[in-house]
């Protein structure tokens, strides 16, 4: 499985207090081609899509997205969970050419 | 003389007039004729259970100008009974499926998201609960200027 490689910007505390909601807000660079638009050569231009966006908080995957062409380009996520325990939050985000892209956070959750 | 006015020459003449008279009513209107039947997306998606309004909230802007980007979130309506996963269907989109989510403990069963609407049309949010229930929430959708019309070059492109 091939590397994907793409500008990613993630809001996320690095501490947060046990029993609190922490938000995630998650913006990614990407065209999200459906496949459907015409270039200026009057040919299609290729579907090229991020297909899956999974969210990990230690070793549990708290939030499993499958992305549809109905995504807009640059694709915005905003999620929210309960701080438990001090771990890492993992995103992974794969598209339709099996490629994946892997970024992890340190969350401290303090008393 | 007896030259037959097309429709086409008859929208051309009165688009200006028929934006300014259709927009306020169509802005009041309830319902929006659907051209992608809800019933057999959801029939592909969850069988012969059917989608009952509530439990799940929608929140989108009632009037968009571009297609191309329209902010929603979506949540489920009781903390006490969250729901394991919310879809996001667009049946006037050409691929009315739009997204689905998945959620764990402690992750809270909701998210705000842009997408993409060709059309206006009843953008509809349904929630599914541990135990197979359905609930929906659907908000008609104004677009002005749908997201199939491409930005660059101005052609309708499908």
């Amino acid at each position: 499985m091939g590397t994907l490689s793409l500008p990613v910007r993630l809001a996320l505390p690095e501490e947060a207090q046990a029993g609190r909601v922490v938000s995630l807000r998650l913006l990614l660079q990407h065209p999200m081609e459906t496949g459907y638009r015409i270039g200026e050569d009057g040919a299609r231009i290729p579907r090229h899509l991020l297909t899956a966006l999974r969210v990990s908080y230690g070793d549990r995957v708290i939030a499993d997205l499958t992305l549809r062409p109905a995504i807009a380009a640059n694709p915005y996520f905003a999620l929210s969970f309960i701080a438990d325990q001090t771990g890492p939050i993992t995103l992974e985000v794969e598209d339709d050419r099996g490629r994946k892209l892997t970024e992890t956070r340190m969350l401290t959750v303090v008393p | 003389m007896a030259e037959r006015l097309t429709r086409r020459q008859v929208l051309a003449g009165s688009g200006g007039a028929l934006t300014l008279t259709v927009l306020p009513r169509a802005l009041g209107a309830a319902t929006v004729p659907e051209t992608g039947d809800l019933r057999a997306i959801f029939k592909t998606h969850f069988g012969d259970q059917v989608p009952t309004p509530g439990g799940v909230r929608l929140d989108v802007s009632r009037l968009v100008e571009s297609g191309l980007s329209v902010a929603v979130s979506v949540r489920g309506d009781d903390p006490q009974d969250p729901p394991e996963a919310l879809y996001l269907f667009m049946p006037r989109n050409p691929e009315p499926w739009g997204l689905e989510a998945h959620f764990q403990p402690p992750a809270l069963p909701e998210l705000a998201t842009r997408i993409r609407l060709s059309a206006t049309q009843n953008l509809t949010a349904v929630a599914r609960w541990a135990d197979g229930r359905l609930g929906l929430d659907s908000v008609t959708v104004l677009v002005t200027r749908g997201a199939c019309i491409d930005e660059n070059y101005g052609q309708w492109v499908r």
